[in-house]
């Protein structure tokens, strides 16, 4: 069974005004347990307004998001509980900070779950250690952190809510390249240590291709594609045509198909590259 | 080139007293007329205080600065320093602080009391200029971020600065975005002699600069052209700064005894350096 399920989605904002606009049209997905997916496409294209429906912010105009087989809406003053299944991390969510202390900040959510004290003092370790924040900053404000540790304590305060899914819009966006890697890898080793399902969105083709099994491509509130990182990224026609580009390695390798018959379109990474060119060389 | 801007043994902490952690520590650079100079670093290295030290926004704890001859220590002149060089931020939506993009653009002028007449001439050079005219009418909060912070940047132009400063101008923009602003760029520098100032985690625009200065823990630690840069994995990997996959494709293939002289830079000296070698081939 799917962990979410998406049918007939369907969002217009302000609708019956002149104002209408349809984000979203007639969106299906079928998400697993346990899977990393990356969530593409231009500004305007649709990927957070799918985000805030996969976290109960908005509602569907058509169609229903199920969790478990469950539909989401189903019961509209339960919906809280669909938000600490599904746990959301906005782009810049330092900026949501409001704590006196780091502790309290991540303390927010599991304290709203209704836990016990213990329990949350365990699921802020957790949070801590998966987002590998160091514990002496516990107890400081977090005004007194640097922009890079006031970006980890807002998302240890979301996975100390310990959600079953975990979406996360731009969470690198702004970050120095080791900060970025870091912080990648933390939620990828998040994913697959604890078994949980985590959709990235991303403008970063190059850690979208490295980090997902699957892709999902939106252009004006439609979905493209849904696939593996190869098949989505040697389709560089239809990607140029709802403006995205491939990895940069994947268009290098296009460009030496000429020179290089018979070289794969579903190179996307460096060593892959490295190794196809090596091959080529050698059976010459 | 005549130096534009000299920084002498520049340190800076927040606190007075001698204990204070040095945000800078002893920087010395100068920066040409005209010239398009790149800051890396990681964050919390430095950079976004020493850029602010280029146009008075903050003073030298010790140390001098100075913009044109001019020491930004010298309160006489901080008007003169601050229209000959501009700054822009991250954030677009801070940036702009009128509903319409060209009482945007002239807000600048506005307040350096530019007359009315030679205002409009302005505006109008600016917004052509950033390839925003079209909408100059519009309002402000309907445009996306590439277009707000091609705004920004014409009500910098507006004040006819001879160089601007730019803090990761491009990080909240998505690729469509941030290409626009680069352009805007690489347009003002070469066709208009704009002195730019630009940090970056973007290694792919880093290497459009003349020169890249690389900060760490308020030091600089190396200034060269950015073939010399890029050319030097080892410093690359030791300062933590990401290496651009093409340049990084062409060192593996290297040490894998492919016989490539040059570095790439960009994707299409990669193609080139590529498709040479394997035509050469048969």
């Amino acid at each position: 069974m799917a962990k979410l399920e998406i049918k007939n989605l369907t969002y217009i904002y302000s609708e019956g005004t002149p104002a209408a606009k349809k984000a979203l049209n007639n969106i299906n997905l079928r998400i697993k347990q346990n899977e990393f997916i990356g969530l593409i496409g231009r500004t305007g294209s649709g990927k957070s307004t799918l985000a805030k429906h996969l976290n109960a912010l908005l509602k569907p105009t058509e169609g229903k998001i199920l969790l478990d087989g469950e539909d989401f809406w189903h019961k509209p003053k339960k919906i809280r509980n669909v938000r600490f299944k599904v746990g959301m991390v906005f782009q810049y969510p330092e900026h949501q900070l409001f704590e006196e202390t780091v502790y309290k900040d991540i303390a927010f959510g599991p304290s709203n779950m209704g836990l016990l004290e213990d329990e949350i003092e365990k699921k802020i370790h957790m949070a801590c250690e998966f987002i590998n924040l160091d514990f002496n900053l516990l107890y400081k404000s977090p005004f007194e952190l640097s922009g890079g540790e006031k970006r980890k304590v807002a998302i240890a305060g979301v996975i100390a809510m310990d959600p079953e899914i975990l979406i996360l819009d731009e969470p690198t966006a702004g970050l120095d390249p080791k900060s970025r890697e870091q912080l990648l890898c933390q939620l990828h080793y998040y994913y697959k240590s604890r078994e949980k399902t985590v959709i990235l969105i991303s403008h970063n083709m190059d850690d979208i291709a490295k980090y997902s099994d699957r892709i999902i491509v939106l252009d004006d509130g439609n979905l493209i594609m849904f696939d593996s990182p190869k098949r989505v990224f040697s389709q560089i026609d239809l990607l140029k045509s709802v403006g995205l580009e491939p990895p940069q390695i994947t268009s290098v390798m296009r460009s030496l198909l000429e020179v290089v018959p018979g070289l794969s379109d579903e190179i996307l990474t460096v060593d892959e590259a490295v190794e196809a060119l090596l091959n080529f060389v050698k059976n010459r | 080139m005549k130096s534009f801007i000299d920084i002498i043994d520049l340190n800076f902490s927040y606190n007075e007293d001698n204990n204070a952690k040095k945000i800078l520590n002893g920087i010395n650079l100068n920066i040409k007329k005209g010239e398009f100079l790149a800051i890396l670093g990681c964050n919390g290295s430095g950079k976004s205080t020493l850029i602010k030290h280029l146009n008075a926004m903050l003073l030298p704890t010790k140390g001098n600065v100075f913009v044109k001859g001019m020491n930004t220590k010298d309160e006489r002149k901080i008007y003169d320093i601050r229209s000959t060089v501009g700054l822009i931020l991250q954030n677009p939506d801070n940036q702009i602080v009128a509903s319409i993009v060209e009482d945007d653009v002239a807000f600048g002028p506005e307040n350096l009391g530019v007359a009315p007449k030679v205002i409009r001439e302005r505006v109008d050079m600016a917004l052509k200029l950033v390839d925003m005219y079209d909408y100059r009418k519009s309002t402000t909060y309907s445009l996306s971020g590439g277009q707000k912070q091609r705004v920004a940047i014409a009500g910098i132009i507006a004040m006819q600065p001879e160089c601007i400063l730019l803090d990761e101008p491009t990080s909240m923009l998505d690729p469509e975005g941030r290409k626009e602003v680069l352009d805007t760029i690489k347009n003002l520098n070469k066709n208009f002699e704009i002195t730019i100032v630009l940090i970056t985690h973007y290694m792919e625009e880093a290497v459009n600069a003349d020169r890249i200065a690389i900060i760490n823990e308020g030091k600089i630690v190396r200034v060269n052209t950015p073939r010399a840069i890029f050319s030097d994995i080892i410093f690359l990997k030791e300062y933590q700064l990401s290496i651009p996959p093409v340049v990084e494709l062409i060192h593996k293939l290297r040490l894998n005894g492919i016989n490539l002289n040059n570095i790439a830079l960009d994707e299409k000296e990669c193609i080139n350096i590529l498709k040479n070698y394997f035509n050469s081939f048969e």
